[in-house]
């Protein structure tokens, strides 16, 4: 009866004592959240490299994207992602240079490899370039106010012609390549193919009215192309200009033809006409 | 003589007239061919449309011969996604490109959905089994490379087609997504070097996806090219797998 009682009370313990180490393990399997180091997302607005076993979380307002990289072309950067507290996207995530949507919240991200991340606007969403747009150049963005470092990422794939993109206002500006390698401090950068990576404002004095353009860039092949169809053109026009002039002038005249016709007939009399005489 | 000289006088006034028409026409060409010459879109993919949004971009693979991309999208007001790859060409002979987009549970199986239906499937225009005309940027029909039309504006996306002869497999509208896209030439220089490719899915009675996966499977064979245009040297052969797991909010 005593065992028996025992056996109860240990059963009773166990079944009170395993959700409590269920919940246990699971916060010890979560990322310690106290481990990671808080950082302000103006500390995030430029690239941040990370290292293996590296944790940092974040608080959002309102959604961004994550654009992460492993730093090269086939390099990824491997980390998991957990917001208020719970892992995000079912999985790790493993990006070679990639935008995330992510939701208001707390968030904490644990890399496992080496890379570099960033917390950034959409910029071509913020400016309308979508995909009626039918040519960029001219397309302005909203005047934004930035208060502290912010980035803005570009991802597109596919341009159709080279443009340059342009910022200005009260602000110092950093361009990172797609794999966030650092371009260097500069107003506008010219994008050829596609357009990646990340443009980061921080204002020079408090609050700084930021303005984007982008523009299309005259290549060498489209005043090639120009120029070689103004010469066709041109030489198709003199040809045509010529020919109706001389075929107005032997209408205005009469035919050449006729002339010659005309001029061959008379050789032939008098041809015969001498024939003739010397026969008399 | 008077009338010959009348007549002098007519001919040349009519070739100034034909030589100043001939002129303006050149200038006019001149300023309007480079401006009707201009590709009509600007940028892939796009960064906006009227009720999606992207969620989730990333390169796939790098060769030297191909940049290899996949984006997922979803539609704002109901559990309706969107995937797309991209590989843009750079250089070599391609001899296999398949493409493959699904969605999937965890375990791999398929999840339950559809596609958008053919009768408004944005894709239905892709070229299926059978075509035989490679896309072409100048083909001047706009809404054919064009999704979002009515009677859903979900999404807007131009030069959806792709530029070879493209064997579609698989179904969007039959209870599940799963499709590839393959073209398989002989060492082949695509004229337009974006080989595009999508599908689309909407949960059933639009209910959140319960640990739904968008998988999308790129796999390529290419060569080198030599500069007599042959293919030369060993094939290169890569293959990238990955899985994104649909967003419920």
């Amino acid at each position: 009866m005593t065992a028996i009682t025992s056996r109860t009370g240990f059963r009773r313990a166990s079944h009170e004592f395993v959700p409590a180490l269920c919940v246990l393990l699971i916060l010890l399997a979560l990322p310690g959240l106290g481990r990671a180091e808080f950082r302000p997302l103006r500390e995030l607005a430029s690239p941040l490299a990370v290292t293996p076993g590296q944790e940092v979380s974040f608080l959002l307002n309102e959604s961004r994207y994550l654009y992460a990289s492993g730093g090269g072309p086939s390099r990824h950067v491997d980390y998991w992602g957990y917001r208020n507290g719970t892992l995000a996207w079912g999985a790790e995530q493993s990006d070679v240079a990639a935008l995330t949507f992510l939701e208001p919240g707390t968030w904490n991200l644990s890399f496992e490899t080496t890379g570099a991340f960033a917390v950034a606007y959409y910029l071509p969403e913020l400016c309308g370039w979508t995909i009626s747009s039918s040519d960029l150049a001219g397309v302005s963005c909203p005047i934004l106010t930035v208060s502290e470092a912010t980035a803005f990422a570009l991802n597109t794939w596919s341009l159709d012609r080279p443009y340059v993109l342009r910022v200005s206002g009260g602000m110092q500006s950093s361009f990172f390549d797609e794999f966030l390698q650092p371009l260097g401090n500069a107003t506008e950068m010219r994008y050829d193919s596609r357009m990646m990576g990340l443009v980061v404002v921080v204002p020079t004095s408090g609050t700084a009215s930021v303005t984007f353009t982008i523009a299309a860039v005259a290549t060498q092949l489209d005043l090639t192309t120009y120029l070689l169809a103004g010469l066709v053109l041109a030489v198709l026009v003199v040809v045509i200009v010529i020919t109706a002039v001389i075929v107005r002038e032997r209408r205005a005249h009469g035919s050449p033809r006729a002339v010659a016709r005309s001029g061959s007939a008379v050789r032939r009399l008098r041809n015969r006409r001498g024939k003739a005489r010397d026969r008399v | 003589m008077q009338s010959n000289r009348r007549a002098e006088g007519c001919s040349r006034n009519r070739a100034r007239e034909w030589f100043t028409a001939s002129v303006s026409v050149v200038l006019l060409l001149s300023i309007a061919l480079p401006v009707l010459a201009l590709p009509t879109q600007a940028l892939w993919p796009p960064s906006q449309s009227p009720d999606m949004r992207l969620r989730k971009s990333d390169l796939i693979g790098s060769t030297a011969h191909r940049d290899s991309y996949y984006g997922v999208w979803k539609y704002t007001g109901a559990y309706k996604y969107l995937g797309m790859t991209l590989t843009i060409w750079k250089a070599g002979g391609l001899d296999h490109h398949t493409s493959t987009i699904k969605v999937t549970l965890a375990g791999g199986l398929h999840a339950p959905g559809a596609g958008w239906g053919y009768w408004n499937d944005p894709y239905d225009y892709l070229p299926r089994d059978g075509q035989a005309v490679e896309y072409n940027p100048n083909d001047a029909i706009h809404d054919r490379d064009k999704i979002g039309d009515s009677p859903s504006p979900w999404v807007e996306l131009p030069l959806t087609s792709v530029p070879s002869r493209w064997m579609k497999h698989g179904s969007n509208d039959a209870g599940f997504v799963a499709l590839a896209f393959t073209t398989h030439p002989t060492c082949w220089r695509p004229g337009n070097p974006e080989l595009r490719q999508g599908a689309t899915y909407m949960t059933l009675s639009n209910q959140p996806p319960s640990n739904y996966y968008m998988v999308f499977i790129v796999y390529f064979e290419s060569r080198s090219i030599d500069w007599l245009g042959r293919c030369t040297g060993g094939t290169l052969v890569d293959s990238h797998y990955i899985a994104y797991r649909l967003p419920t909010s």
